[in-house]
């Protein structure tokens, strides 16, 4: 029976929520038929198969000058035909076949976990569960039944398919929740039963990366940014779902075959530095990419003090967060330097004045010629020539009120701990952003699906402008390195600093142009703050 | 052209092209793709067609003061589209020029004789000239660099152009209420994404407020990220900001009608649109019918690239039959010398050897 003749024959076939199975089971059909002609090609995961299917189907059409992108069928064609296309008669509408590559994506994460069992619940019980809601016992049990043969089809697959694995993992998580329910728009329409169990029981988002024309040990490297579907403030509140998330994301980079995984957004404090996903999940290593981020911001401190004219030992500087990794880490890379001053300035808990006080002692050890100054309060800051904010706070702390003029301030903070009001209500200061850095435009980018720009990982501006920020970057350059196990866990070592820059260097990643927002830094904002500076002295 | 270029015996794309592949008959994977994705490829431009017919349709029967706007730039293309949908369609028609400060003075006058003839009216915007030069000036100089995706389509020069003109026209229509801009791209720009974007969104340029797997790049994020980059917020607010809409954001339906209901033939496009009043410029390359800077965009950007601006819009003709080999090739040629050129790099304030040529 070919489809059309099943579509007439089974006016059910789309009773059940999801792409009827025989639409599915053709569909792999096809795509093993596909496979089976490239001889199986060497590929680092299922991920990498789905925009070949999508293509397949008559989606995500590859673009002119795709033909050296691994996710693009062009790439493919010296060998293939036309038979692996879904033709005009499959019966397949457009949104028909967007939910069936969604479906298949969605499926990849809960098998490589090995939990298809659990995840076939969470879909009856949460994402189906308003459909399914008049369905007898037996229809439940039937569309079940559905759902496993799914599974057993993606394994037959998969079984053949022998994954190479890849070099990293980079794990992260949503910054808001209308981000959160972009991505899952089907929540929107979730009881709240079904979304607590969604959001308990719910699996990583994940896009599969590879970048060549390298020029280090690896030319080329693949990975894969692994989202935890959960917005900041919602990791903030419960820390039994934070544990299990960071769990079920480490497992699942591991089983991808990642190397290591690095860290983005807040996932460093979520884990104590990284180690609570060292000590846990064996078999690969992390990194907090704290080490390439305290290089960067240091790297950008360097720069704009030369580019406003600043008289280093003239300076004092401020550092928000420093009881944190990355702003005891930076306060370390400053110190070796003959600053005037150095206020360390971290909110109220007792933990932080003690760890302040033996930052201070650390300091003092480095550089015996600077004052150093601690604060529990952000109110004083209002002197000091350059701010270094990395806070965990996740709403604005730094205020007009707190910026002489002239300042310089460099944010590290996710969420932002300086409101971008501030650049429109003071053009006598310099805000800047901390951590983004440039990689080298001969650095090809392809991304197996596109994302929108999510927290600290803009995926496009990657591709467009060849930028990331800091923890990305350490990522991408250790994998580039062949890096295998942990590398920086812990609060921010400048050693580990020293060396990952070093590599930077090599590989071609530096620090970006002065910019905040997005936006480049207006010149004459920096002549403005140079004429204070200069008229100051 | 260095003789030494190996071309595909099919479509002529060079292989300095990216991602480019040759099989041992000299075709390459793009003509490969092409044949093997036709038969989809035709049911998706049928399916195009009806809802484009339907879309109009729709949009005539709300008898607004405009039914759309359409991207006139003066050149054929346009020119021909505007007569189109005037004349066929009888269309209520905003015509809209963006002045990029290079727009070829005959092609300004064009504007003028083929508004008045068909009665339409008109609007031309003029974005700050400084900032227009200052965009210019950095891409040919390689300050702002585009990646693959863009540049396998088109030089970066004419991705910042482009950028500004549709955001424009999508800004045009959102403040007066119209539902569609219309844009005179050939069958080779953005051929196959633009059917996808279509039967997804019912607009050939993609904007979705929810996120699927298989969404396309986003190409508007891509055009102005590197801009904001190098250039600030003042030459990035004259951009769309990105593909993802923002709670509460909407934005016209954008239709290609040469990939659907409108047949493009040159040949019959200039025959037609000579009966109007419309004269070819004699200042402006072979690519282009309107745009001044185009012949000091084609050449910079074959030196650093080395291949044609054009090679993928232009092979793809060739695949579809539009084109023969002789005339595409012909299509490659620019003028190294001559004062067009020089006059654009003096408006830059840039030199031969600014932008390496």
């Amino acid at each position: 029976m070919n489809l059309l003749t099943y579509r007439r024959s089974r006016k059910d076939a789309w009773k059940y929520p999801g792409t009827p199975i025989l639409f599915f089971k053709f569909l792999f059909k096809k795509v093993n038929e596909a496979a089976a002609i490239l001889k199986y090609p060497s590929l680092p995961s299922p991920y990498s198969l789905v925009p070949l299917i999508s293509q397949a189907l008559g989606l995500g059409m590859p673009m002119m000058g795709s033909g050296k992108s691994p996710y693009s069928m062009i790439s493919y064609f010296t060998r293939l035909n036309e038979n692996i296309f879904l033709k005009n008669n499959s019966g397949l509408a457009y949104h028909q076949r967007r939910v069936m590559v969604d479906e298949i994506y969605d499926m990849i994460a809960p098998y490589l976990l090995n939990e298809q069992e659990e995840y076939i619940e969470l879909l009856i019980c949460a994402r189906h569960k308003e459909a399914l809601k008049n369905f007898s016992t037996d229809e439940i049990t039937e569309f079940r039944g559905i759902l496993k043969d799914k599974f057993k089809i993606l394994h037959n697959l998969f079984l053949k398919t022998k994954f190479k694995g890849g070099h990293f993992a980079h794990i992260a998580h949503y910054g808001y929740p209308e981000d959160l329910y972009r991505e899952e728009s089907f929540l929107r329409e979730f009881d709240a039963q079904a979304l607590k169990l969604w959001r308990d029981k719910s699996y990583p988002i994940v896009t599969e990366i590879y970048i060549d024309n390298i020029d280090a040990p690896n030319k080329a490297i693949w990975g894969w940014y692994i989202f935890m579907p959960h917005y900041t403030k919602e990791i903030f509140k419960s820390s039994k779902l934070r544990e299990n998330k960071l769990l079920q994301a480490g497992k699942l980079a591991r089983s991808l075959g990642a190397k290591f995984a690095g860290m983005a957004g807040l996932v460093a404090s979520f884990s104590k530095g990284g180690n609570f996903l060292a000590e846990n999940i064996k078999g690969i290593g992390f990194t907090t990419g704290h080490a390439f981020t305290i290089a960067n911001i240091y790297d950008i401190t360097k720069s704009i003090i030369k580019g406003v004219s600043l008289d280093i030992s003239k300076s004092k500087v401020a550092i928000v967060g420093a009881a944190g990794s990355i702003g005891s880490g930076v306060s370390k890379l400053i110190a070796v330097n003959n600053v005037k001053e150095i206020l360390l300035v971290d909110m109220a808990l007792a933990s932080s004045r003690d760890k302040l006080v033996k930052l201070e002692y650390v300091l003092k050890k480095i550089n015996k010629n600077i004052a150093i100054k601690l604060s529990t309060t952000v109110d004083d800051v209002v002197n000091y020539d350059i701010l270094i904010v990395a806070t965990n706070a996740i709403t604005s702390i730094i205020r007009s009120r707190h910026l002489k003029k002239g300042a310089i301030i460099i944010d590290d903070s996710f969420p932002k701990n300086v409101s971008r009001s501030i650049i429109r209500e003071r053009d006598d200061i310099i805000l800047l952003e901390g951590g983004v850095a440039q990689f080298l435009h001969k650095h090809n980018v392809y991304v197996a699906r596109n994302m929108p720009d999510l927290l600290e990982l803009s995926i496009s501006k990657l591709v467009s402008c060849k930028q990331a920020y800091g923890c990305l970057c350490e990522t991408f350059i250790l994998a580039a390195y062949g890096h295998k196990g942990n590398y920086g866990l812990g609060d921010a070592d400048p050693k580990l600093a020293k060396d990952i820059w070093q590599k930077g260097q090599i590989v071609g990643v530096t620090s970006a142009t002065f910019q905040n927002y997005g936006f480049a830094i207006e010149k004459s904002r920096i002549q403005k703050v140079k004429d204070i500076i200069s008229c100051r002295s | 052209m260095n003789n030494k270029i190996k071309r595909c015996k099919k479509c002529i794309l060079p292989n300095t092209y990216p991602g480019i592949d040759f099989n041992e008959k000299g075709i390459c994977n793009y003509c490969n793709y092409f044949e093997a994705s036709k038969e989809m490829r035709n049911s998706l431009k049928e399916d195009l067609k009806g809802q484009f017919y339907q879309l109009i349709e729709e949009t005539k029967t709300k008898k607004k003061e405009y039914d759309c706007i359409v991207c006139y730039s003066g050149g054929k293309d346009s020119t021909f589209l505007l007569m189109e949908l005037k004349e066929k369609f009888n269309l209520k028609i905003l015509a809209f020029t963006l002045d990029n400060n290079f727009l070829s003075d005959r092609a300004k006058l064009n504007i003028k004789v083929i508004v008045n003839k068909l009665c339409i009216d008109y609007i031309i915007i003029k974005p700050e000239q400084d900032i227009i030069c200052k965009i210019f000036r950095d891409v040919l100089t390689q300050k702002i660099v585009y990646p693959t995706e863009l540049t396998a389509m088109l030089s970066p020069l004419c991705v910042a152009c482009q950028g500004m003109i549709l955001a424009a026209a999508f800004r045009l229509a959102k403040e007066k209420d119209i539902s569609i801009v219309f844009v005179g791209f050939t069958p080779g720009q953005y051929p196959d994404v633009s059917y996808e974007n279509f039967l997804k969104t019912k607009s050939c340029i993609y904007f979705s407020n929810t996120v699927y797997k298989d969404d396309p790049p986003d190409i508007i994020k891509m055009i102005r990220d590197p801009i904001d980059e190098v250039l600030g917020e003042k030459a990035g607010k004259y951009y769309l900001k990105s593909q993802y809409l923002e709670k509460g954001e909407s934005y016209p339906y954008a239709l290609f009608p040469f990939h659907a209901i409108l047949n493009y033939n040159e040949e019959y496009i200039y025959k037609k649109i000579k009966t109007i009043g419309w004269i070819k410029p004699d200042d402006t390359d072979s690519c282009s019918t309107n745009c001044l800077i185009n012949s000091l965009a084609n050449l910079v950007f074959l030196k650093q690239y080395g291949y044609h601006p054009y090679i993928a819009e232009i092979s793809a003709m060739v695949r579809d039959g539009l084109f023969n080999k002789e005339y595409a090739l012909g299509l490659e040629k620019i003028e190294e010398n001559n004062n067009i050129l020089k006059r654009s790099l003096d408006k830059l304030q840039l030199s031969r050897e600014d932008v390496g040529i």
